[in-house]
């Protein structure tokens, strides 16, 4: 099982989190699974088996935090409706992991995606670069655990090199899981792992 | 003879001036009452040094647990025993030398009249409850040291009292510490001290320290009745579970038990409302293998206990907690709820908020307004609000706490180091008693300085106030300093400090949950972040410092610069930070930089700092 790493960087990024008391919305602060890999399969085919997970990098002086102020406008009724203050990232470098399989081995080495909300209001453009390889042997899990750095889904930790017992605490959440096959409406939240959980996984995916 | 025996009372006599030994000479034979709480007094050593042993189930256990909740492990310090070389009648020398403030206030004097000593006998002859002994003796237990000898006087007789009743009920509680009459019967001191050092060995009780999370966002002033049930559930397992419960700082509680159940005995209590417990626990025998903190003990174990987790959720899920499907519907402008499924297309209002929930979080909004204040500041134009936040590090406390008593024996001249030594849990739950009164005379400085109105107590250590402009933090980083200084002077001089401060300055608009989500994630000395203006992470030496600039008379047009010129670009301001071109501005940033700059305060802190300083 290999991966290929990438260096993420957006100018701004708005991987908004639900939407709390119908006004704020705020940003999560890591590349969940449910994120990164239907961005991946938005433009690579939604029917591609595509398994990716990602984190940003700590840097103080990237990743920073913004607002904007968003009014949708009823055209109908020709007013607008509650302000929205969206949370988005700026200067935004991450990393993001890609399992190697027979629809991603031949992943280009330089690419750009859109990712996240706002997306027509100029957020959300990704340029991805391939750093590296992570061939089995280099990152296989060290006895000892970490904390997990990551948001996966439980029942897609086996596709990043690692299994319910080595899991040593739990720190749970819900990540959106889309319809399979694809069709416009539908879906389902999914018990996934989330970031603080204590685990025995790559290395990659741990807390540096 | 009459009555249990309350173990409290075992070493009332070291408030007197015939100190631990009770022997044959003691002058007030007469009075000398006949029940078990006498026994206890008399029978709980079991050396050469005590003419009488324990000799019954409950001494015996009462000996144990007096063991258990000394300062430091009995067996593993050998210090030589030589008193300090003062005046008899200078009653400091069996004072309490706290770790973290060695030269506090210390007042007391022992028992020494005839009429003192005869009201007490006759106070142990009346069968006092531990209530009653610590109420009439409080401050002169809290005074008095458990151990007089230089060394080992760190702990008060108070404390010490009160561990050993804890300890001594759950060892005579549990069926699985078993000791009955006939294995003590006939027995002389040497096989009795053979035997408590085999049930020692024997003999495990579980430590765990417990965070309580949860995974509640948050979002109205409502909402923060999750602190009041937070509040209410910890009480209730303090009360109900007395003698397991240690201490509590914050979401954060420490308890000892016999065995590792309590975990799982405590839990229903927080599923209700979606809590998940952070669990570190360790199991060791009673003979030295029991720290302060389960973290260092052997074999510690860390688990999640959840509250059952689907493995799928239909939409909608819960808003708030993010961990549950929704099924209620809530309606800002009626401030009301109804099911999901009466939800339809008829009673959809189109510039209406509606807010999709879980049943428990549902529960907790619709517990009231417990924080009425908070919802009137909402009307309130132009001021700001500043949340507070006092943390008490538990891994950091017995990190420090034992490097400090290794600095304590190192000035009597001990050569020992911290992988020999750790305190007990005991000088923990003495540092406690210092702590909630911290915390007390922090709670009413602030609510003084800013009046009721503008105070809002949320937990002891977390309190929020109505604040007129950003350098208003000053004045509450120089009330915290000032009480720093008073209860806890020694943690000026160690590397970190396992208490923090930790304050948010935002508009009474921004989400709260973001507060916590920074409270949550953030563990410097100080912390301070003015909700889109920057932070400033210091230790305790640099807050010292910044309130020392604060007096300074800084150029304010050459920090007016420098904010603006940051709202454009942050690198940008720090090349104009460390530019010396600009004389004027050049001379106000090197005396900025030179005064906060060496205590580990990076540019971004340094900005803030100026912000706060331009007013």
């Amino acid at each position: 099982m290999d991966f290929y790493e990438y260096r993420l960087t957006s100018d701004a990024l708005c991987m908004g989190e639900r939407m709390k008391a119908g006004i704020f919305r705020p940003c999560i602060k890591t590349i969940p699974y449910s994120q990164i890999t239907g961005a991946l399969q938005a433009k690579f085919g939604r029917d591609k088996k595509i398994h990716a997970v990602g984190c940003l990098v700590e840097n103080s002086y990237l990743n920073q935090k913004e607002y904007y102020i968003y009014s949708p406008r009823d055209k109908v009724m020709g007013k607008s409706k509650v302000p929205l203050q969206m949370e988005y990232l700026t200067d935004v470098v991450g990393r993001v992991f890609i399992l190697r399989n027979e629809d991603t081995h031949e992943s280009e080495n330089d690419f750009e995606i859109y990712m996240g909300a706002l997306k027509s209001k100029g957020f959300g453009k990704c340029h991805l670069v391939k750093t590296r390889i992570w061939k089995e042997g280099e990152y296989k899990p060290k006895k000892f655990e970490g904390v997990l750095n990551v948001r996966i889904p439980l029942n897609k930790i086996e596709n990043f090199g690692f299994s319910e017992k080595d899991i040593k605490s739990r720190v749970y959440g819900y990540l959106f899981e889309p319809p399979d096959p694809p069709i416009l409406y539908g879906g389902q939240y999914v018990l996934s792992l989330f970031e603080g959980s204590e685990v025995v996984c790559p290395e990659f995916l741990k807390k540096e | 003879m009459a009555n249990d025996l309350v173990p409290e009372l075992h070493d009332i006599f070291k408030l007197t001036k015939f100190g631990h030994i009770y022997s044959e000479d003691f002058p007030y034979r007469d009075l000398v009452p006949d029940n078990e709480t006498w026994e206890g007094i008399i029978k709980h050593h079991c050396s050469r040094n005590f003419q009488f042993f324990p000799d019954t189930p409950t001494t015996f256990f009462l000996c144990i647990a007096d063991s258990l909740a000394a300062s430091v492990s009995r067996q593993s310090l050998s210090i030589s025993r030589k008193r300090i070389d003062e005046d008899e009648d200078n009653g400091d020398r069996f004072g309490v030398r706290k770790l973290w403030n060695p030269k506090g206030e210390q007042k007391g004097q022992q028992l020494k009249s005839e009429e003192d000593i005869i009201s007490l006998m006759k106070f142990i002859a009346s069968n006092p409850s531990k209530e009653d002994f610590f109420k009439r003796y409080k401050d002169l237990l809290r005074w008095r040291s458990e151990d007089a000898n230089p060394a080992k006087c760190i702990t008060s007789v108070f404390t010490h009292s009160d561990l050993t009743g804890k300890i001594f009920r759950i060892l005579s509680s549990e069926k699985s510490f078993q000791i009955t009459k006939n294995d003590l019967a006939g027995k002389q001191k040497d096989q009795i001290s053979k035997l408590i050092n085999d049930k020692s060995n024997e003999w495990k009780l579980t430590l765990s320290k417990i965070r309580i999370n949860f995974n509640k966002n948050p979002m109205r002033a409502r909402d923060l009745n999750v602190f009041v049930v937070l509040d209410e559930l910890v009480e209730e397992i303090r009360q109900e579970y007395y003698d397991n419960f240690l201490l509590r700082s914050g979401n954060e509680i420490l308890l000892i038990s016999s065995e590792k159940e309590i975990v799982k005995q405590i839990k229903p209590l927080f599923e209700k409302y979606n809590f998940w417990l952070q669990v570190v626990s360790a199991t060791g025998n009673i003979q030295g293998e029991i720290k302060a903190n389960p973290k260092d003990m052997q074999g510690a174990k860390a688990s999640h206990e959840y509250f059952e987790m689907k493995p799928f959720l239909k939409p909608p899920i819960c808003e708030i907690c993010q961990t549950r499907e929704a099924t209620k519907v809530w309606e800002k402008s009626t401030q009301r709820d109804y099911g999901i499924n009466e939800m339809n297309p008829d009673i959809f209002k189109k510039d209406e908020v509606y807010e999709y929930l879980c049943e428990s979080c549902v529960l907790v909004r619709n517990l009231g307004s417990r924080l009425p204040k908070l919802e009137q500041w909402h009307e309130t134009q132009g001021k700001e609000i500043c949340w507070i936040m006092l943390k008490l590090d538990i891994d950091q406390l017995t990190t420090t706490l034992d490097e400090l008593y290794i600095e304590y024996l190192q000035s009597l001249g001990s050569v020992i180091s911290t992988k020999e030594l750790s305190v007990g849990f005991s000088v923990i739950s003495e540092f406690y008693w210092d702590y909630q009164d911290f915390t007390k005379d922090f709670n009413q400085t602030i609510k003084n300085e800013y009046g009721s109105d503008s105070f809002i107590r949320i937990l002891d250590e977390f309190l929020c106030v109505q604040i007129c402009s950003n350098s208003d933090v000053m004045k509450i980083l120089e009330m915290y300093n000032a009480l720093m200084t008073k209860h806890f002077p020694e943690f000026y001089g160690t590397k970190r400090s396992p208490i923090k401060l930790l304050t948010v300055i935002s508009s009474i608009n921004f989400p709260f949950f973001e507060v916590w989500r920074i409270f949550e994630q953030t563990n410097p000395d100080v912390y301070i972040s003015l909700v889109g203006h920057g932070e400033i992470k210091t230790n305790l030496n640099g807050a010292k410092n910044m309130l020392s600039a604060k007096t300074m008379n800084f150029r304010k047009s050459s920090l007016h610069n420098l904010a603006e010129i940051a709202k454009i670009n942050k690198s940008l301001a720090k090349l104009h930070f460390n530019d010396k071109s600009d004389r004027a501005d050049s001379v106000t940033y090197s005396q900025l930089g030179n005064l906060v700059g060496p205590l580990g305060m990076d540019f971004g802190s340094i900005l803030t700092f100026a912000k706060i300083l331009e007013g």
